[in-house]
């Protein structure tokens, strides 16, 4: 009798499995286990064994669902549904923080989530309930600058899988407002008070855990600047195949 | 015009289970197999197709599973057709383990997705709903951690025991 099935059938088999059970079957025996990955997904190795669920797959067990917060006394508990199947799962998340987060996206059965302007954070609902922030944010280069003031960064967060250096990658884009002496405060709507605008951009990856700083000319001019603040946050971005891609909204016209 | 017609019908394979068993079938039938597809192009069609993996029994419900997918020969499948497909399919599936893991086998080493699909997705099912020892034994898994290699392991995803 079949004793053996192929380890391309087993992945076939695991992988459509909701990731409770997918990793509950990690002790099943030892090359199962090697299959389903670690459950760590921190663990640098870890990701090329990993089944996660791939996003081109049709049959992919993770569907975001919805987030919600909800205050419970003392802080957040943010709440998430995933589609698994037929069944909708509940994976509560309690953040370091009362802070707002937004989902910047999810990709192979991670997710990255971006705190208000400061933490960002990956997270697999399959395995961890808590979570920790990707380490040592860099710092903004324009901050250390002398005497220089802003009154707003604008970040934009884009997170993806790298086939070709078969990494997670987080890309950190930060819009530095330098601010007009003759304005308080710059209007993101009017553009009343700006001055000039520097761009920094860092990728994190995954691997190395480490963010690097890298020079590229962002081909728009104003990356989203002139959407109102709640639409500003909730910016579509998404990753494929190695590119990100952005909702962008040009910004040319703004005589008035 | 009579002589296509001739052909169409004409053209059977004959394959043979590791076994011994052999079945006719349909070329465009056949063809639902990649690895079978492959064969018939390389000019295989003159002989017997060994099928080494497969035991006349398993065979004999892969065919069934040919003649069920071969390609209509009257234009495009209708959405009736394929509800009905469907519906067959659901009953294909519903067999003992053994006969299920056989046919995820089959369908692995003939290349045919359809059936990949459906067994792996049956199969995923009984996983599903089964425990860690319940599915090394429908899989005749043998567990090669310790007990306290696996008491380790447990502790560390506790969560999805729960």
């Amino acid at each position: 009798m079949s004793s053996y099935l192929p380890e391309e059938v087993v992945v076939n088999i695991l992988g459509s499995l909701p990731p409770k059970s997918l990793f509950r079957f990690r002790c099943v025996c030892k090359t199962w286990r090697t299959l389903v990955g670690n459950p760590d997904f921190f663990t640098p190795n870890s990701i090329n064994q990993s089944i996660l669920p791939d996003p081109n797959c049709a049959a992919a067990p993770l569907l975001l669902f919805e987030p919600r917060s909800r205050f419970s006394k003392f802080n957040y508990k943010n709440i998430f549904y995933f589609l698994s199947g037929d069944t909708l799962e509940r994976h509560s998340l309690e953040l370091s923080t009362n802070q707002a987060f937004k989902i910047v996206a999810s990709c192979n059965g991670l997710i990255c989530l971006h705190e208000h302007y400061e933490k960002i954070y990956l997270w697999n609902p399959a395995t961890s309930e808590a979570i920790k922030p990707l380490p040592r944010l860099p710092p903004w280069q324009y901050e250390t600058g002398a005497r220089m003031k802003f009154c707003a960064i604008l970040i934009t967060v884009g997170f993806g899988f790298d086939r070709r250096s078969n990494d997670f990658k987080v890309l950190r884009i930060s819009n530095i407002v330098r601010n007009n002496r003759n304005y308080l405060c710059y209007d993101i709507r009017t553009e009343i008070g700006k001055k000039t605008t520097n761009r920094q951009v860092e990728v994190y990856s995954l691997s190395t855990r480490r963010w690097r700083l890298i020079d590229v000319s962002v081909p728009f001019d104003e990356l989203c600047i002139r959407r109102p603040l709640d639409d500003l946050l909730n910016f579509p971005t998404t990753a494929s195949d190695g590119f990100f891609f952005w909702w962008v909204v040009p910004t040319k016209h703004h005589g008035r | 015009m009579s002589s296509t017609l001739c052909c169409s019908f004409a053209k059977n394979v004959t394959l043979r289970s590791s076994d011994g068993q052999t079945f006719e079938v349909e070329e465009a039938a056949a063809q639902v197999s990649q690895t079978i597809k492959r064969m018939i192009e390389d000019g295989c069609t003159g002989s017997v197709i060994p099928v080494p993996n497969l035991t006349g029994p398993v065979l004999a419900l892969v065919i069934e599973y040919f003649k069920k997918h071969s390609p209509p020969s009257d234009g495009c499948p209708t959405a009736l057709l394929e509800m009905e497909i469907k519906d067959w399919d659901a009953k294909f599936v519903a067999v003992d383990n053994d006969t299920l893991l056989d046919l995820t086998l089959a369908a692995h080493y003939l290349e045919i997705q359809g059936l990949l699909d459906l067994t792996c997705h049956r199969v995923a099912d009984i996983l599903n709903d089964n425990s860690v020892e319940k599915i090394r034994e429908i899989f005749h898994i043998k567990n090669d951690f310790t007990p306290e290699e696996e008491a380790e392991e447990r502790s560390k995803i506790q969560w999805a025991f729960e």
